[in-house]
């Protein structure tokens, strides 16, 4: 037992079991006094036999839950990788630090002579095994942002340093007046050689698409159909090979059945 | 069993000896010998977090990691806003960290951001008032909850020191009581660490062993006597914590609280906790004894003055 909670829960532990049995000699002794007969103890046998079920039952489901202590430091390395993917690397310019040149030691610490780059010692991400020495990103936050800081000039925040990733915007194909259903063609069984959302968004859900990807262009519309739809229902039949002067289907539709060409193109 | 076996007899007193010497020991001193006054060192391995706030720059990626990680509900103010900075905030059913900004006495102009989460205490509070035994201590360290087996007596609530626990009152039918877990079974178990220590942009959030956390806080301390103040917020401080604070400004201007001792919580309950099963087991069992005592006696009185047997209901009532 390491720590004082455990010989605590081991003591409630025995405690109950010494409250159960108490119970039932309490009951045993009631009934050496009274001898009270066969219907004293069918009322209370079940009460006693609930009682011991439900507390073993209790017991059961709380042992389940394994805590095996784990080898700390097995895998000691990460990234920060959402921040990466938001963020394009800052570049540090020396020239428009004028009033520290000459004095390299004040960021190249640790160090006589030659002058080492950041990345010659932080060069790892983050290791438990060396709390001492910051990772890369880290050393460069603390440097630059703890330096800002303290003399109250130069940029605090992400993005007066780090340019912020471009959010793809929404290609200029279809309009966007009525749609609302992103992902039945974008989503992961949306239709062939439609542009499909990334891995990391597939919890997305169709009402947030729109809060981060903006139309950038003024959509134009999709080619009206000239002929009426009677009867025609092979769309890919005429257009897929361009038979008979009917106008050949996209390159970039290749894939594409004929239920979906009517969700987008709507007779004239 | 033959009573009168010798290796018997000698156990039994050995035995009657030891509970006896426990019975006294908790009784007059309870820092003497015996399995009540053991000392738990903890788990030499255990894990825990070094906060310095110092470093923190209040951009609360922290708060955003544990909300993803811990698949919570978006906020009504998004993590980028710091209009939030203007009330205090506390952790609660939705939220298992929050960053508060405290003035800086010392310099103004330049705020201290204090990250409040469950400090996963070394002797918590809450394990030892579980009557259930929902809350466990892991040897790892974070102090984790079976939603199983929680009677939603939140008696854990009530006796953490640091306000941290919070119930789902807005769950009618199956409400939980939440808080950090310190990424306990999502990450640590698989040799990774927690969501907010891997987004911290500047590394104020430091995750490794408890010892070398303490060994790199006081280097810290030392090297830089100027920009710190010379205490380690959770050493001590109820038993000690998982995590740890390291500071510029004294923890009491940044909301700390500042006057709980540094006396473990369960250890206040211990005492009564141990003297439980003495009562249950020698009460009944000395009164039993007077009962059946005093009765044989009234028989015997009976007997001898010759009067016949009474019916015994009204001997009880």
């Amino acid at each position: 037992m390491n720590t004082l909670v455990d010989f605590i829960t081991h003591t409630k532990g025995l405690e109950y079991l010494i409250a159960i049995a108490f119970l039932i000699s309490f009951i045993i002794f009631w009934q050496m006094l009274h001898r009270q007969g066969v219907r004293f103890w069918v009322t209370i046998l079940p009460i006693v036999a609930l009682v011991l079920v439900f507390g073993i039952l209790g017991l059961r489901i709380n042992s389940q839950r394994p805590s095996e202590g784990v080898a700390v430091g097995e895998s000691p390395f990460l990234t920060t990788s959402v921040l990466a993917e938001w963020y394009g690397p800052a570049s540090f310019d020396h020239s428009s630090h004028p009033d520290h040149q000459g004095d390299c030691g004040l960021c190249h610490h640790y160090s006589q002579g030659r002058i080492p780059s950041c990345s010659e010692c932080h060069g790892k991400p983050f290791d438990a095994a060396e709390l001492k020495m910051p990772g890369l990103t880290h050393a460069y936050h603390l440097r630059c942002i703890g330096c800002h800081m303290e003399n109250q000039a130069g940029p605090t925040n992400c993005v007066e340093c780090h340019t912020q990733a471009e959010i793809p915007p929404l290609s200029a194909v279809h309009p966007l007046t009525g749609v609302t259903n992103c992902l039945s063609c974008h989503g992961e069984n949306g239709i062939p050689g439609v542009t499909r959302v990334p891995a990391d968004h597939l919890q997305a859900t169709n009402g947030v698409c729109q809060l981060c990807h903006k139309p950038r262009v003024e959509a134009k519309d999709f080619a009206g159909l000239p002929h009426t739809l009677a009867g025609r229902e092979g769309c890919l039949m005429c257009h897929g090979a361009g038979i008979a002067g009917a106008s050949k289907v996209l390159e970039n539709h290749t894939g594409r059945t004929n239920e979906t060409c009517t969700l987008c193109h709507k007779p004239l | 069993m033959k009573t009168g076996n010798p290796r018997h007899a000698f156990h039994r007193r050995g035995f009657l000896k030891r509970a006896a010497a426990a019975l006294g020991s908790s009784f007059f001193s309870p820092h003497s010998g015996s399995v009540l006054a053991q000392d738990f060192p903890g788990r030499e391995d255990r894990l825990g977090m070094l906060v310095d706030l110092t470093r923190c720059i209040g951009c609360r990626r922290c708060e955003a990691a544990c909300n993803q990680t811990s698949s919570l509900p978006a906020p009504e103010i998004p993590f980028g806003d710091k209009s939030v900075f203007e009330e205090k905030r506390r952790t609660n059913a939705k939220t298992y960290t929050v960053v508060n900004r405290y003035p800086n006495p010392q310099r103004v102009g330049m705020p201290v951001y204090v990250k409040t989460q469950c400090m996963h205490c070394d002797e918590p509070a809450c394990v030892s008032a579980c009557l259930v035994g929902a809350l466990k201590k892991t040897p790892e360290g974070p102090v984790i909850y079976n939603a199983d087996v929680c009677i939603g007596c939140r008696y854990c609530i009530i006796s953490c020191p640091f306000y941290i626990p919070a119930y789902e009152y807005s769950n009618a039918f199956e409400p939980k009581v939440q808080k950090c877990f310190m990424c306990h079974d999502t990450r640590i178990l698989k040799g990774e660490v927690p969501a907010c220590a891997t987004e911290c942009p500047v590394e104020a959030l430091t995750f490794g062993k408890r010892r070398d956390l303490l060994v790199l806080a006081r280097s810290r301390i030392m090297e830089n006597p100027d920009r710190y103040v010379d205490h380690i917020y959770g050493e001590r401080e109820v038993g000690g914590t998982s995590w740890l604070y390291i500071s510029g400004v004294p923890f009491e201007q940044l909301g700390f609280p500042g006057n709980l001792g540094t006396t473990p919580y369960p250890m206040l309950t211990r005492e009564f906790l141990s003297f439980v099963p003495l009562v249950l087991v020698v009460w009944p069992a000395l009164l039993g004894g007077f009962y059946l005592m005093t009765k044989r006696r009234m028989q015997e009185d009976r007997a001898e003055s010759g009067e016949p047997k009474k019916p015994e209901q009204t001997l009880e009532a």
